[in-house]
């Protein structure tokens, strides 16, 4: 049977529908600390803040990857097939990677904050 | 020579910055907006929009079919009259019904409410349905109303015949070592009681299957396996002798995934496979089971048995003109396996378990049938024929133990016909296991609400 895209969306929408208020509240500070960030360009400096926010996704990415299967009820021993190992790295990745973004403003702004 | 300000840089940033500010802005307006129109949409029904019509439409039943088909034909029409009758407030996620029954889900997650579900612009009859008058384009329902439509969609979904076991009682699910995963969050949660003694103590775990058609085939295969992988968890897999009990010669309709089950029972397993044994009766207070078998009776004694019971249309439909009046899918209802349509009455439709249909009595046959059923009385609505066709499609995550399982997909030909080609569907994987565990049920919602 085939997914259309839109079904696909459709389906993650439900899948998080119960943190879609938590998420909400976690996407309005991102915003607020990017406009703060804006407000205060002149005391920018992109590289560190990056550095430790990409250091924080590797560090979840990991994490993710090792707790995943626990987390669906399986053990890491029941990893069957090269499928199975892919989907564990990917997943992992792209938890690293939205954590990894996610903690870039607040870090930017502390790092801004600690600077002055 | 051209001598640039010590500052020029930091203005070039900081107009580029101004510009980067602009473009930020009009790009979280335009997120804003996307997300106020996209995701409203996805949060709520779509309103009756598309086709005008003063049609009355009744859906009989508010399962899984009977849910997706109010949803996605609120979605479709305008000034239809569609009326959703069932007395039922509560809503179970039949499919996870199995993990409960198992201990891997608390009965918590397989609860929900109709309410939740139910388009705004769809009025609830909280009602049953006890007679159907064809003829007469009218159903007459427990409380005494008589209901007139012009289209009808049965979606009642089935019964469980405890009654044709004798000794059998749905009370006695959780005691004398008996379970059933069947119906309810509380049968399973009571078999998931009966299931983790008979883990502790060991014994003769006995596992049946019921003759005839029955509702997620794979149950009870799925709730086998996973008291033999509870009982190897627990480190009392050789206090155990686990019997599976097959009416027929076949332990599922998917040739390659029965040849697969008929190695692994046996080899992989060590459950014995008994043939051609039907469960008559049971005498719970002494525990043994009482089979038919060719050779006669048989009775056995047992620690713990998973009794399925045999299944059919409601009464109210097997009684009634919709059903097949004689041949395979007797009692069921009939319809052309391919539109959906009544054979007999062509402002009738039938989806989910009710129909009688080679295959196709689980929730993903709803979502393959739902939008055939309902394209096919748009088709009607507009003077057409229709031309939408279910094939048949099915599918079962067969879940072998907890953590590992296989996603089978088929349809009337019985072959595979895989969603996701990359996933083998002959090999034991993880990841079946994570769509049973935490996908499936966001896409279960999701045809709920029609959208897929």
């Amino acid at each position: 049977m085939a997914f259309s895209a839109a079904g696909i969306l459709a389906v993650l929408f439900e899948l998080f529908r119960p943190w879609l208020l938590p998420l909400g509240v976690l996407a309005a500070i991102e915003l607020g600390l990017l406009a703060l960030i804006v407000a205060r360009r002149d005391r920018l400096r992109v590289r560190p803040p990056a550095l430790i926010a990409g250091l924080i996704g590797l560090v979840a990415a990991v994490a993710a990857a090792l707790l995943l299967p626990a987390w669906s009820g399986a053990s890491m021993q029941q990893l069957q097939s090269l499928l199975d190992f892919a989907a564990v790295a990917g997943m992992g990745i792209g938890i690293g990677v939205a954590i990894g973004l996610a903690s870039y403003p607040p870090v930017q702004c502390w790092w801004i904050l600690a600077k002055r | 020579m051209r001598r640039e300000h010590p500052y020029s840089h930091a203005a070039l940033d900081t107009s580029d910055m101004d510009a980067g500010r602009r473009r930020f802005l009009v790009a979280a307006a335009a997120l804003t907006a996307g997300a106020a129109t996209g995701f409203g949409t996805l949060l709520t029904p779509q309103p009756a929009a598309a086709f005008r019509t003063p049609a009355r439409i009744v859906i009989v039943g508010a399962g899984a079919a009977g849910l997706s088909l109010a949803s996605r034909l609120a979605s479709a029409l305008d000034g239809a009259s569609i009326t959703i009758v069932d007395r039922r407030e509560e809503h179970y996620y039949q499919p996870g019904l199995t993990l409960v029954a198992t201990g891997a889900w608390k009965a918590s997650r397989v609860l929900d409410t109709n309410s939740r579900f139910i388009p705004r612009d769809v009025e609830w009859l909280r009602d049953s349905v006890v007679e159907y008058d064809p003829d007469n384009n009218r159903i007459h329902t427990a409380t005494g109303q008589t209901v007139n439509y012009d289209f009808l969609l049965v979606a009642s979904g089935l019964q469980l015949n405890f009654d044709a076991i004798e000794g059998m009682s749905p009370e006695l699910i959780g005691s004398h070592g008996i379970g059933c995963v069947y119906d309810t969050p509380d049968h399973a949660e009571r078999t998931w009681r009966a299931i983790r003694a008979f883990t502790e103590t060991g014994g003769v775990g006995l596992f049946t299957r019921a003759p005839g058609a029955i509702k997620c085939a794979g149950a009870p295969l799925k709730v086998t396996m996973l008291a033999e992988h509870g009982l190897r968890t627990a480190g009392h897999r050789g206090k155990a002798e686990l019997h599976y009990f097959q009416p027929g010669n076949a332990l599922f309709s998917q040739p390659g995934i029965d040849s697969f089950l008929k190695q692994h029972f046996p080899e992989q397993r060590d459950i014995a496979i008994n043939w051609e044994h039907q469960l008559k009766g049971l005498d719970a207070a002494r525990q043994e089971a009482t089979f038919v078998t060719a050779e006669g009776e048989r009775v056995v004694e047992y620690d713990f048995i998973h009794v399925v019971p045999p299944m059919s249309a409601p009464v109210s439909v097997r009684e009634s003109e919709l059903a097949w009046q004689e041949g395979g899918f007797s009692g069921w209802l009939e319809v052309d396996p391919h539109t959906l349509q009544h054979r007999r009455y062509p402002n009738v439709f039938g989806v989910g378990d009710v129909i009688g249909t080679p295959i196709g009595k689980t929730a993903a046959s709803v979502k393959a049938q739902t939008p055939v059923a309902v394209a096919n009385l748009l088709s009607i609505l507009r003077d057409r024929d229709p031309v939408a066709s279910y094939n048949g499609y099915t599918s079962c995550p067969l879940i072998t133990e907890r953590g590992k399982g296989i996603l089978v997909e088929f349809d009337y030909s019985l072959n595979m016909t895989p969603s996701f080609g990359f996933i083998d569907p002959y090999e034991e994987q993880w990841i079946p296991w994570l769509m049973k565990d935490r996908m499936l049920h966001a896409a279960y919602n999701a045809m709920l609400r029609g959208r897929i």
